[in-house]
């Protein structure tokens, strides 16, 4: 996928409003844009606190020792930067299009871009993977238009296969996030709920801010039509004879219940989930990526 | 028994495999579509799909049933039970003018006599009987035969087709079909056993019942007897009847003589017999009628000729008795002369008498054939042409007819040429100028004729004839280049041609005018040296015959009172074929003649010409063979027992088992699949929309 074309600058300007917010404080090492737990020298004045031996006695409040005969410390709210992880889900139903739009790997791959080029606005590492189950390829977090470029190089150049293992795939990320980072998964949640949130969990559990974009084509949402098919499944080459007319109704009713059954275990993970129609523009798709729950 | 009327519509079974085809051509015809996973398709597949393949089963199974259902429908289903309906759907009953009789007028019975009125005044006429009792009545258009009824369209030929004839218009029907059918000779319903067979195969309703009035014939057996003396100073011709014992007790008519269409004389039946004398040879009266009490007689009329040259012509054929108008046709030859299609001649019996010139004089009823009717025909083949002339040549007399289906060229090239007679141009309407004269002269050597001929009737088309030298014009239609009678002597024999067909009355009604069966008279009176009467006895012995109530039916006995020397004159019988009649039995005076086998006129010759003649009206001895062609009839009908029936003429006739046509339920069925099917779809709609 040619991704100049795609992020054109009318395309980049439209971002330039939005922000790359952690949604939650990240532990960065670096100082940024995003709140670090850590107090520490900025300006951002944050609490008094009682002083005990070993406090660094320049923080000492002479003012209030003077008006209270109390001795404490000023403590300031740090500021940090973060790594940005960038997981994309590149098994072979992603190369799914459904019409004749853009394949879901694509627009999951262009909403990526556009992600790592905010990021590294904000002085932010990216780090970009992808992988059907085990990570065909990791990029560690960087910050620096090289490594930037290379992000990009592999997101143009992804292409979809293997079968769907969304358990192996967060689960080999989840080890390999560094704490204080942002993660955005990018997939089509084709697997037993039970096995996503297994591996959601374990990134999850390394606290990070997490968000989970269900990218679906049309041909998903409404599903078919027709009376007579044979579903050929892209993954595993099952196929299947239907009546899409008459399967449609109950389909829908099971795609509504997978995707709110998603949502549900999301929200009690505190992990944004996302669901996204290729169709939709980028911008409002972005839009909806980081606006704050 | 369940069975199809119109099984021709199951040709439409076919459209059965068009909800087949849909069904399979629709499962074959899939459409493959990549699919990103098949997780949630897989989950609801088996429900749904079993689901949708039982619908389309009975969607499936309902169609077809419903297709099933309008064709067996339009092919006229039909349930078979062997209750005894109260009636049929419909009776017909076949009235026939009478072969060999008429249908009997059952005492007291009106519909009886509504058919004896019928039988009076129809040829033939297919009606329904029963209409009376509140059955459906099917009137077939009358079918005539003979002349005075040109306006006909369709003429039948015999009991086969007028059988026929009735049942295709019958065709196929549903429900209970009763026809009954007149059977006169069980020969003749031969005829007709395709066409029976075929309509009880193709109409299960169908029943036929066969009224057996030749098994009646004992009931109606009757003798009639002519005969003839031949005084030179009153010559009389004296009609006799006698009626059977059942008959004259039961039917005491009158024996009515007409002559010339009026009433000459009535007899009652005395004792069971009727005698009326007639006498020859005063004026012209040249045709007469001799009916028989209404009741009691297979036959009815016998019709006849009495020319002034001393004999009699009966009208009878070997099948049927002609009528009044019809006496021009063919069949009134048939007696006097032989009539067969020239290839069926028995050439080969030229008799050494009639061609080696022994003498042979009179009538010719000695063994050989002397005089031969051509009629008109097609098909004839050359060398029975050159028979014919080889005939004339050794002294025969050729009568040549003509008519439409004539072969003229080869008429002119094979016959008339050779014969030195003339040549046979082209058809000319002559309606214009139809009268016909006469050349007397010509007509006197031809043999004795009546010296007022009357009208000589009209001619409406004729064949053009160019005659050679030495032919003779006999009638002629305006000038003598017109030639409607011409004849010509050739060696020994001689031969007579009509230019015009005699034996139709679109051409002329000269056959029905009493001047054709004289001049055929006198035709072959011509050809005897001695010009002696055909029928008269040349002889000055005077005799009476005296019929006597023989004591088995159907026979007769003559007494040769006063015969004298003449009592042992050789006395031959011919029947109607002309062959040797041998149950004759001597006895003293009497003659006794009899059983006959043959219905028909019998000749009693006595010497060189008849004496007299026996007509059997009703045979006794053939209903022996009517019992044999019977049985052998009903042997083919064994598959149809219970539907074809043979009743006697008073016998009542209960309809056996009942058909009822099924269509109507078929329909009801058709539209009650079809609401079920919308029944079926509205459901599986309903449940797919549940929430």
């Amino acid at each position: 996928m040619d991704l100049n074309s795609v992020l054109s600058p009318a395309y980049l300007s439209s971002l330039k409003g939005l922000a790359l917010k952690a949604r939650m404080v990240l532990e960065g090492t670096m100082a940024g844009r995003h709140l670090s737990p850590f107090h520490g020298f900025s300006s951002e004045f944050s609490q008094y606190k009682g002083y005990v031996p070993g406090d660094d006695i320049k923080f000492l409040d002479w003012k209030v020792y003077g008006r209270n005969d109390q001795l404490v410390t000023r403590q300031y709210r740090d500021e940090t930067n973060a790594s940005v992880y960038l997981v994309l889900d590149s098994s072979e139903s992603m190369g799914y299009a459904g019409g004749d739009g853009v394949t879901k790997l694509e627009y999951a791959t262009v909403l990526a871009a556009s992600l790592a080029l905010m990021a590294f606005g904000q002085r932010d590492a990216v780090s970009v993977a992808h992988g059907a189950g085990e990570p065909a390829s990791f990029l560690p977090p960087r910050n620096s238009a090289a490594h930037l470029r290379q992000a990009l190089q592999i997101l143009e150049s992804l292409k979809p296969g293997g079968v769907t293992n969304l358990e192996t795939l967060f689960g080999r990320m989840a080890a390999r996030l560094k704490s204080g980072s942002m993660t955005f998964l990018f997939t089509d949640l084709w697997q037993d709920p039970k096995a996503i949130l297994t591996g959601l969990k374990e990134i999850r559990y390394k606290n990070q801010s997490a968000t989970l974009v269900q990218v679906l084509a049309p041909g998903e949402i409404a599903f078919l039509d027709g009376t007579n098919l044979e579903l050929v499944d892209m993954e595993t080459k099952e196929t299947v004879k239907i009546s899409a007319r008459h399967l449609k109704p109950q389909y829908l009713e099971t795609l509504a219940a997978h995707t709110e059954s998603l949502r549900s275990e999301c929200f009690n993970l505190n992990v944004k989930f996302l669901r996204v129609e290729t169709t939709l523009p980028y911008f409002q798709a972005m839009r909806q990526l980081l606006q704050r729950p | 028994m369940f069975s199809l009327l119109s099984p021709i519509s199951l040709w439409f079974a076919a459209a059965l495999a068009v909800p087949l085809m849909i069904h399979f051509l629709g499962r074959q015809r899939l459409n493959r579509q990549p699919f990103p996973s098949l997780l949630l398709v897989r989950e609801r597949f088996s429900k749904s799909m079993h689901r949708h393949r039982l619908k389309n089963l009975l969607l499936l199974i309902l169609r077809t049933l419903l297709i099933l259902c309008l064709l067996l429908a339009l092919s006229n289903p039909a349930i078979e039970s062997r209750q005894a309906a109260a009636k049929p759907d419909l009776s017909l009953a076949l009235i026939h003018n009478g072969i060999y009789g008429r249908l009997r007028a059952d005492a007291g019975n009106a519909a009886g006599s509504e058919t004896a009125d019928l039988l009076r005044t129809q040829w033939l006429r297919v009606r329904a009987l029963d209409s009376g009792e509140g059955v459906a009545t099917q009137v077939i258009p009358v079918i005539a035969d003979g002349p005075g009824v040109q306006e006909a369209s369709e003429r039948f030929g015999d009991y086969g087709e007028a059988v026929g004839r009735l049942l295709a218009a019958l065709g196929s029907r549903p429900g209970t079909v009763q026809v009954r059918l007149p059977v006169f000779a069980w020969q003749d319903a031969d005829k007709a056993k395709g066409a029976l067979l075929r309509a009880l195969k193709e109409n299960t309703g169908l029943q036929i019942v066969l009224t057996d009035y030749a098994a009646a014939a004992e009931k109606v057996n009757a003798f009639a007897g002519l005969r003839t003396t031949p005084s030179p100073e009153a010559p009389t011709v004296t009609l006799l009847a006698r009626l059977g014992a059942a008959a004259a007790e039961s039917a005491p008519g009158k024996v009515q003589v007409f002559l010339n269409g009026r009433l000459f004389q009535e007899a009652a039946p005395e004792g069971g017999r009727a005698e009326v004398t007639l006498p020859l040879g005063e004026g012209p009266r040249t045709v007469g009628r001799f009916t028989l009490p209404n009741d009691g007689f297979a036959v009815r009329d016998l019709h006849f000729c009495l020319p002034e040259t001393g004999g009699l012509m009966l009208a009878h054929s070997g099948s049927a008795l002609a009528s009044l108008p019809s006496l021009g046709r063919e069949s009134y030859y048939r007696r006097i002369v032989h009539v067969a299609s020239a290839k069926d001649i028995p050439w080969s019996g030229l008799s050494a008498s009639a061609a080696g010139g022994t003498g042979a004089k009179g009538n010719g009823n000695h063994g050989a054939l002397r005089l031969v009717y051509l009629s008109a025909e097609r098909g004839s083949q050359p060398e029975a042409y050159a028979r014919a002339v080889e005939f004339v040549k050794r002294g025969g007399r050729l009568i040549i007819g003509v008519g439409r289906d004539s072969d003229i060229p080869l008429l002119n090239r094979f016959l008339l040429q050779p014969l030195r007679l003339g040549r046979l141009g082209n058809v000319v309407d002559a309606s214009s100028n139809a009268a016909v004269s006469a050349d007397r002269q010509a007509l006197a050597r031809l043999g004795r004729l009546p010296a007022d001929l009357g009208s000589l009737g009209t001619v409406r088309k004729r064949f053009a004839f160019s005659p050679d030298s030495g032919a003779e014009v006999l009638l002629a239609q305006g000038g003598p280049g017109e030639a409607v009678l011409a004849v010509r002597d050739f060696h020994r024999g001689q031969a007579l041609l009509w230019t015009t067909d005699i034996d139709d009355l679109d051409w002329s009604d000269i056959g029905v005018n009493p001047l054709t069966p004289l001049l055929h008279q006198a035709f072959q009176e011509g050809g005897s040296g001695d010009r002696a009467g055909n029928l008269a006895v040349a002889s000055d012995s005077v005799y009476t015959t005296v019929l006597e109530p023989a004591a088995g039916a159907g026979d007769a006995s003559f007494g040769m009172a006063g015969s004298g020397s003449r009592a042992d004159a050789a006395v031959e019988v011919r029947d109607p074929e002309g062959r040797p009649f041998t149950k004759v039995r001597m006895d003293g005076n009497r003659l006794r003649i009899g059983p006959f086998d043959k219905l028909g006129i019998h000749r009693i010759i006595s010497g060189k010409d008849t004496a007299a003649f026996a007509v059997n009206l009703a045979p006794q001895a053939g209903i022996d063979a009517q019992e044999e062609a019977k049985e052998s009839f009903l042997e083919d009908f064994k598959p149809y027992h219970g539907r074809l029936m043979v009743a006697g003429p008073d016998d009542p006739v209960t309809v056996q088992g009942s058909v009822r046509s099924l269509w109507p339920a078929l329909f009801l069925a058709a539209i009650l699949l079809l609401l079920l099917e919308g029944l079926i779809s509205a459901t599986f709609s309903l449940r797919r929309n549940r929430p």
